[in-house]
């Protein structure tokens, strides 16, 4: 071995210094041959040829990231708005093109809007609705901040509406999408308890555990989907298996 | 003449009118109507405001401290008004100026300084920055300076020295005096101060100047073999980046200006170039033809974190932040020739300001509204092809050449000088 060193540390020498801990990893076997022949022409060719495969893969896989991140945007985009369609439609607000149509006068009583009376499901609700729905709107958009005010404002002022919920975890939404996992566990957290027999309640606590597993409270996260076959056992086929899917990522016994 | 001209503006919008106004000459001494020019040219110059002609005005001998009288301005389409006078007073001026909202009949701002009677021109500056503050929103960029490569004789031997004038032109002066080529100035975000790379004697290594403008006084901040671009200053003047290349590429390191202590960021075989802070200092983007073709990439200020923005045909360089952190503006070279263009600094909203044969080297007014770059127009016969300063708004509407006493290249925007 101790001769193979020292033929090996002229070819090394005309390597730039940088490619060198590469070039030792991924060139053992070439280098070897070659240096035992003492051809350091051909290890220089060799390099050469490594760091143009290395640039090009570079290359490929930042634009394969780019694609890769363009992709889940969409998807995201798509999952809020088709979520957002469904639930117009179990509002029964929604026609046949799935927006609610305006509510007449409720842009006329909107400056007034009394929030103290808890409204009612139904006609005489529209400043709340209309609230919610422009929280919602300004999430679509992807202004976060905007719909974290909005359903905020929303929470304090209608709790008891059947929209709370939805709201609660809208918010806990508008955080997560920007990667503020802290405040989105708090939000998310607090949906779970005020609002757990929400129609969002499943997702809630879901997107909860998924928020813990992202802040790294791996046996947390753990104990918020061991719960959700007791708190939901008529969830949907599909959020059961997205648990299944966290629990697995996650290590969950 | 819009029905409804208003004393504001948005100019984010996609979409509007110049503002008219109406700046009549000041009073009390002959240096005020030279004052009203320089107002009228900035403003007209930002594209933001149409300046209502002279000839046109109908009251005459407006007063400088009373209200005008509106209906005669209203009747000739201006939104705004401003007047002004300048009165001698033991050896310095003092100059009061007024922009009238003729739109609802009341001041809208106002300013009274006084001054060495040869800042005259500063002081026209300023004024120009109020109104343009007051009417947009947004701080102004006129009482700023512009450093620049002026460029003479025949294309195979070009004399290039660093000069500065003011924003629109004036006061042009030279910082080298061309014995020798110096290139790329960048101002300090803090001070008045640039540093710029100047070749030696017979072509020896360039080394890196760092001068004061004002005072005139002149450092060595280092040689530096191997390096095409002069560092550019953090946005608190403490520090530099730049890059330095080596083995046949090159890389990029930060340089503490005080105890010019050198400090390597990246480290690959690729060529790392171009490097430019962010606003805040957090961030560096730079150039990089790591994955096959010059990319753009952005990082932490202390090196790490590098991931890709740019990700359209052809080549990116000479990236520069926009002082107000909002966008990043480029160089690009595609088969269709070269462009100036903006994106955020995620890489999202791309979109191309100006294009041409050869267009390069972008720098951002310190409010970041406006980008000054330049144009080359192909040389032949053993001249060199002229090249000339532009700005252009981050629109991309309103373009217009900035005059030179010579051919001028690669700009360099200074921040608003201190008052």
């Amino acid at each position: 071995m101790a001769a193979f060193g020292v033929k090996l540390l002229p070819a090394m020498k005309i390597i730039p210094s940088r490619f060198a801990l590469l070039s030792a990893l991924v060139l053992a076997l070439p280098t070897v041959a070659a240096a035992q022949r003492g051809d350091s022409v051909y290890v220089d060719d060799r390099l050469n040829q490594l760091q143009q495969s290395l640039t090009m893969m570079t290359g490929q896989i930042e634009q394969l990231q780019h694609r890769n991140a363009q992709l889940q945007q969409q998807l995201e985009k798509m999952q809020t708005d088709y979520e957002y369609r469904i639930e117009q439609l179990e509002k029964g607000g929604g026609g046949a093109g799935g927006r609610p149509a305006p509510r007449p006068g409720a842009q006329a009583a909107a400056p007034a809007a009394a929030p103290s009376a808890a409204p009612s499901p139904g006609a005489a609700g529209g400043s709340a609705d209309q609230l919610y729905d422009e929280a919602f709107k300004k999430l679509q958009d992807g202004d976060y901040a905007g719909a974290e005010r909005g359903f905020k404002t929303f929470v304090q002022r209608n709790p008891q509406n059947k929209l709370a919920g939805n709201a609660q975890y809208w918010l806990g939404e508008t955080y997560y999408a920007r990667r503020d996992y802290q405040n989105a566990m708090t939000a998310f957290a607090e949906g779970y308890k005020a609002y757990k027999a929400s129609p969002k309640g499943p997702d809630n606590l879901l997107k909860l555990g998924i928020t813990m597993a992202a802040l790294n409270r791996k046996s947390d996260a753990c104990a918020v989907f061991a719960r959700f076959s007791q708190d939901y056992p008529r969830a949907t086929d599909l959020q059961k298996r997205r648990i299944d899917q966290e629990r697995q990522k996650n290590g969950c016994g | 003449m819009p029905a409804r001209a208003q004393l504001t503006i948005d100019m984010t919008r996609p979409s509007f009118e110049p503002v008219p106004i109406a700046i009549v000459d000041f009073k009390g001494d002959s240096v005020g109507a030279q004052m009203a020019g320089v107002i009228r040219n900035d403003l007209q110059n930002s594209g933001l405001f149409r300046v209502i002609p002279q000839g046109s005005y109908i009251q005459q001998n407006v007063d400088a401290t009373s209200p005008p009288q509106f209906p005669s301005w209203r009747q000739i389409g201006a939104a705004g008004l401003v007047v002004g006078q300048v009165v001698q007073s033991g050896g310095n001026i003092k100059v009061d100026f007024r922009l009238w909202d003729v739109v609802v009949g009341q001041q809208a701002t106002g300013l009274s300084f006084t001054s060495q009677p040869s800042n005259w021109r500063r002081l026209a500056h300023i004024i120009a920055d109020a109104i343009y503050k007051r009417v947009t929103g947004e701080e102004g960029y006129f009482d700023t300076r512009v450093a620049y490569v002026s460029e003479s004789g025949p294309g195979n031997n070009r004399t290039k020295r660093i000069a500065i004038m003011d924003q629109d032109g004036a006061n042009n002066r030279y910082i080298t005096d061309g014995r020798t080529i110096a290139l790329t100035p960048r101002f300090s975000p803090t001070l008045q101060e640039i540093v710029y790379m100047a070749y030696g004697e017979n072509n020896t290594p360039p080394r890196v100047y760092l001068q004061n403008v004002d005072s005139g006084r002149r450092e060595l901040l280092g040689n530096f073999p191997g390096m095409s671009f002069a560092p550019r200053f953090s946005p608190d003047g403490t520090k530099v980046v730049m890059s330095i290349s080596a083995d046949g590429n090159s890389d990029l390191y930060e340089m503490d200006v005080r105890g010019r202590q050198l400090r390597r960021l990246t480290n690959t075989p690729a060529i790392d170039t171009s490097p430019c802070y962010s606003n805040d200092g957090t961030q560096i983007v730079f150039n990089s033809d790591r994955g096959g073709a010059q990319q753009l990439y952005v990082m932490s200020s202390g090196g790490g974190g590098e991931r890709r923005i740019s990700f359209g045909e052809g080549r990116y360089a000479t990236p520069v932040w926009s002082p107000r952190g909002d966008f990043i503006a480029f160089t690009k070279i595609s088969s269709g020739g070269f462009g100036i263009g903006v994106m955020r600094p995620d890489g999202s909203g791309e979109r191309t300001l100006a294009s041409g044969f050869l267009v390069e080297g972008p720098t951002w007014a310190p409010n970041g509204r406006v980008i000054m770059f330049f144009r080359g127009q192909p040389s032949g016969g053993g001249r060199a092809g002229a090249v000339t300063l532009h700005q252009v708004d981050i629109t991309g509407r309103f373009e217009r050449q900035v005059p030179t006493p010579t051919d001028a290249s690669d700009p360099a925007w200074s921040p608003l000088i201190p008052q």
